[in-house]
Order: structure tokens, then sequence, then C-alpha cells
């Protein structure tokens, strides 16, 4: 039995994960970061991507949106606008959002908008590949 | 004594507010029950992202951060939410007041944001200037208006058009107990967060990945949208919980008012009958005497 922590993960429409787990590994914004039991004290950005959680031996995965995470040698906190079990994606929702994206950038607005577009279509398609490599409905 | 017709007439119309306020009452609840399924939801990541904070700056000494400096108060922006529509109790009083006597403390030029018809009027007709308004956002905080909120008051605070800013809304601190709140949100110092009691106490420096800017960048505006998205659900069922309890009492009024006037009008009714009897009495003895 490997030594575990406690991992919190919170949106502000509910509390998507809470319990003890191995290990998670996340999408910093320089790389992937893995977190066992007593890791040094650290905040780290979360990018857009994966946020992989091994719990009882197995692990599972879900997209997540930019965020931030606290880590303490005991637990750690994730804070980010949304995060989404495989099951609980829409994948035609995804790809609607996707497709929108794309057309956005495509017609070159602001420096702005394109950040934000860049942003969307980087959430939609992490959705698409955490939903497409768990469900092949 | 007021004639029978008149009575009548008043339980009338006292029937139909009744109505008023006890459809209101219904709305009310109903959209309270909503806003609380949301405000249970949000509570949590409402006060873990201001525990996180507060942890992170009581940890890391020093700071070097445009949204840590201070830059005193000649310019303070407030930001200050009510609701659209009156007959609340008062929900709309409360919270424009705490406001109102916060400013007054402090001098300078004031930038005011608003959320809430009522807080635009109300500010408007005290000569202040209001800066803009997100009217739309009273009725329905979604995460989306929230965004859109905190990207606005960040890019004027970036730019330096303003030197402190504040949040004024309601906190939901039980069932029947509201009670407005002013919270600083930039820039941000330990002292913003004396409410908070943190649960754990260490005393080893905070690590930053990839960087204290890169992070902190990223974490403040989150902050920030994430304390306005709770501020306006918070603010949205407190005022669904004063309302409902406003109609509640004036639906009790109503019936309080109904059952007097019933009593008075049974009373009157009762005189004219005593009366009519009287009458025909005499009319039947004043006959018998001619006989």
């Amino acid at each position: 039995m490997a030594s575990e922590f406690y991992l919190e993960v919170i949106t502000p429409e509910r509390t998507f994960f809470q319990g003890n787990v191995e290990m998670i590994i996340v999408n910093s914004l320089d790389g992937e970061l893995g977190i066992m039991r007593g890791h040094v004290p650290m905040v780290a950005s979360i990018a857009i991507g994966s946020l992989k959680i091994k719990q009882n031996g197995k692990w599972r995965e879900a997209a997540i949106n930019e965020g931030f995470m606290e880590v303490l040698p005991d637990r750690t906190i994730i804070l980010s606008h949304s995060v989404e079990w495989p099951e609980e994606i829409d994948a035609r929702r995804a790809q609607a959002a996707l497709e929108r994206a794309q057309e956005r950038v495509r017609q070159r607005r602001s420096m702005k908008e394109y950040y934000q577009s860049k942003a969307a279509m980087a959430r939609a398609m992490s959705r698409l590949k955490v939903k497409k490599r768990y469900n092949i409905d | 004594m007021y004639s029978l017709v008149e009575i009548k007439r008043r339980i009338g119309a006292i029937r139909q507010t009744r109505q008023l306020t006890k459809a209101m009452y219904l709305i009310a609840s109903s959209k309270l029950s909503r806003a609380m399924d949301r405000y249970r939801a949000n509570h949590i990541y409402f006060d873990k992202i201001r525990s996180t904070l507060k942890d992170i700056i009581a940890h890391t000494p020093e700071l070097n951060h445009p949204f840590f400096m201070p830059r005193g108060n000649e310019r303070i922006a407030y930001f200050v939410i009510a609701g659209d529509k009156g007959l609340c109790g008062a929900y709309n009083h409360n919270v424009l007041h705490t406001a109102l006597s916060h400013m007054q403390q402090h001098e300078g030029a004031k930038n005011i944001f608003v959320v809430g018809n009522v807080a635009r009027d109300f500010f408007i007709r005290k000569g202040y200037n209001v800066d803009a308004e997100f009217l739309y956002a009273a009725q329905n905080p979604t995460f989306y208006y929230s965004r859109e909120i905190a990207e606005q008051l960040i890019e004027a605070f970036s730019q330096h058009k303003m030197d402190e800013l504040y949040l004024v809304y309601t906190h939901l601190e039980s069932a029947v107990k509201q009670i407005p709140k002013v919270i600083k949100l930039l820039p941000v110092e330990l002292s913003n967060f004396e409410d908070i009691h943190l649960d754990i106490e260490y005393r080893a420096d905070m690590f930053y990945q990839p960087s204290p800017k890169a992070v902190l960048d990223l974490l403040i505006p989150k902050f920030v949208i994430g304390v306005i998205y709770g501020a306006l659900i918070q603010s949205f069922a407190s005022e669904q919980q004063a309302r409902m309890l406003a109609m509640d009492t004036a639906t009790k009024n109503a019936d309080d008012m109904i059952a007097e006037l019933q009593i008075r009008y049974n009373q009157a009714r009762q005189a004219v009958i005593t009366n009519e009897i009287a009458e025909i009495m005499g009319g039947v003895a004043a006959l018998d005497e001619n006989r």
C-alpha cells in the first residue's frame, strides 16, 4: 500500500473530488507534474489539459480547465473553473465549441480575442481527447 | 362606522394585494431553492480560494507583483452588488448604506461599479458617478458574467485607473440572516483576509512552479473571478430570502387586515338588520295604535 495524501478538487459549481489518493499528474504551464505524498510546499499553475488521479491502484483521468493548485506535504487543493470526468463530457458540444473557436481564430480579430479563442480551442480539444480515450461510443 | 359597500370594497382591494404578495412569496421561494443549490455548490470554492490565497501570502515573504503593491488610497473603486427590484425588505437598503458609509469614511475620488438597478439609482440620487453598470447580472448570476466583470475590473486596475478595489455584497450568514460585507479585493494584502481562519499551520516557504510571477499572473484573476461569482450568488440568494420574508410578512398582515375588516363588516351588516327590524316593529306598532 503506497502512502496517500488528501486531495481536494474544487470548482465554482461543485466539489469535484475529495479523498485520499496515491498520486496525481497534472499539466503545469511547462510540462507534466506528478505529485505524491511529502511533496515540497508549492503553488503551481495548471494548464488546460488532463488531470490524472491514482486512487486504490487505479488511474482515472479528467479534463481540466485552467487553474492552480496548492501542494502541501500531506494535502493538495486544486482550484479550477471546470473539471469533468469523461462520462460527463458532451462530445458534441465540445466539437461545436472547437469549430466555433477555430472559426474565430481564422477571422483574425484583436489579440485579446485571439488568445481567448486559442484557450477555447485548447479546452475543447482536451475534453475531446479525454472523452475519446475512455468512451468508445 | 363605514358603510357596508365601502368595507366590502376595501376587503376586495386587500384580497387582491394579498394575492399579489402571496404570488411573489411563492416565486421568491422557488427562486431561492435554486439559488441555495448554487450557493451550496459554490461556497466551498469561495471559502477555499480565499483561504488558499491567504495561505500563499502568509508563506511568501516578498511578493513583487503589481497586484500586491499598495498604491495609497487616492482613487478607490467600489463594486457594489444589489438587486434589480425593491419589495425585498431591507436587503437593498442594508447593502447600499454599508457601501455609502464606507465611502464617506474615505476621501478622494471614487469609481463605482454596480450590479442592479436599485444600486445604480441609489448612487445617482446621492450624487455619485456610476462608472459601469452590470445590470444583467443581478437576476441570473452566471460564471460567464462574473468573468466578464472581473476582466473589466482587473483591466482598469492594471491600467492604474484605481488604487484600491472594494467589493460590497450581502453575505449569506444563515437561512434567516444576511449581513452586508465589504471586502478589499485589490491590491491583495494579508489584512484583506482577517475573517478567514487557516486550519493548518506550518513554517516553510512556498515554492512556485514555474515562477512566482507566472503563478500570480494566473492566480489573481482567477481569485477575483471566483470571489465575484461567489458574491453574486450569495447576494442573489440573500435577495430572494429577504423578499420571501418580506412577502410572507405582507401576506400575514393582509390576512390580519381582512379578518378585522370582516368583523367590522359583520357588525355593520348586523347593525343594518337590527335597524330594519326596529323600523318594521315601529311601523307595526304605529299601525296597531291607529286601529
